[in-house]
């Protein structure tokens, strides 16, 4: 029974996907600031904490999970109400490229909010010897 | 809080509840692993919900001569489906796949939230789901390689879906959805040839 839904689950998606594949529309969400992050491998647990210490002043929930192609390989993601933070290791496995957005795309947070949540990220992380931080928007 | 935002687990142990958009996707949660359940950690065919599909597909027939450049211009416009071809990926662009990208600004585009990433060479590309996205958690790579003078992409899709009935949708649909997508490339290319 379940697998029968499931297959017009399946069959329902499916159509969906190829009539929003018809009329195509638009882009993504830019990200507001971007940042590239170097790390030490052997220092990745401390780089980590630095993150969750970043999350918990600046009142973000944060995930950090690994990717279906390696153990090694970690997604970033943290929100908060007003901005969301998601970035992962980018093919090589010390860099990771982190991106921040607004919650949504119709609220808009102040410039001033991202330029300030940037430098304290790169404050944070910046104690974890080894690291590199690259603002690249 | 340093838990799973998604599965909202902290520290303690505890379940909370977000006051803020999340409670809309509550109606997607997994009803076997509960709605507190940490998934966080590895990807596994040995945990619950766990889907795998390939799609071997052409890209570029060898008559068509592409070059290394065509195929990395190619991948950039056609990474995931629904994506405007005249808008090619750019880095650190959260993305939306079809149909949720239809309807951007209203908070329903975040349930096909990906981020695309993009290798140096720009021969590979990985999709990761957001935790907000339908088939999360899960990502998929493509990967164009050479044969002959033709050109293929491998596209692998993986993961451990948390939410409702979708590890067997997208197990159903994942590979026909991309070669569906593969194929409108093809055919754009032969347009402009």
């Amino acid at each position: 029974m379940s697998s029968k839904w499931a297959r017009i689950g399946a069959g329902f998606l499916l159509l969906a996907v190829v009539m929003g594949c018809a009329g195509l529309s638009g882009s993504g969400q830019q990200s507001r600031k971007s940042v590239i992050i170097t790390i030490d491998l052997d220092r990745r647990q401390e780089f980590f904490d630095q993150l969750r210490k970043f999350a918990e002043v600046n009142g973000f929930s944060i995930l950090i999970d690994t990717l279906s192609s390696s153990d090694e390989e970690f997604q970033i993601y943290m929100t908060r109400e007003d901005i969301t933070i998601s970035g992962a290791t980018a093919f090589e496995l010390e860099e990771y490229h982190i991106g921040f957005y607004d919650r949504d795309n119709v609220h808009f947070a102040p410039e001033t909010v991202f330029e300030d949540l940037v430098s304290e990220l790169e404050r944070y992380v910046s104690e974890v010897p080894g690291t590199t931080f690259f603002i690249r928007k | 809080m340093e838990g799973n935002p998604i599965n909202r687990i902290d520290p303690s142990g505890q379940c909370y509840i977000d006051s803020g958009n999340m409670r809309r996707w509550k109606v997607w949660e997994n009803p076997i692993n509960g709605p507190c359940r940490d998934n966080s950690g590895p990807i596994s065919p040995d945990k619950p919900n766990w889907h795998e599909y390939w799609a071997t597909n052409p890209i570029c027939s060898a008559w068509l001569a592409c070059t290394h450049d065509e195929v990395v211009d190619a991948l950039f416009r056609f990474t995931y489906p629904g994506q405007d071809p005249s808008d090619p990926v750019q880095p650190d662009e959260k993305n939306f796949v079809a149909p949720f990208d239809r309807f951007k600004g209203t908070g329903i585009e975040y349930l096909g939230a990906i981020q695309s990433i993009v290798s140096s060479d720009g021969l590979k590309v990985r999709n990761i789901s957001e935790p907000t996205h339908i088939f999360h958690k899960g990502q998929v790579d493509r990967r164009a390689f050479p044969v002959g003078g033709a050109w293929y992409v491998e596209t692998h899709g993986t993961g451990n879906n948390i939410y409702f009935f979708m590890d067997v949708v997208n197990q159903e649909t994942g590979a026909l959805i991309f070669t569906a997508w593969t194929g409108r490339c093809v055919d754009i290319s032969k347009q402009i040839v």
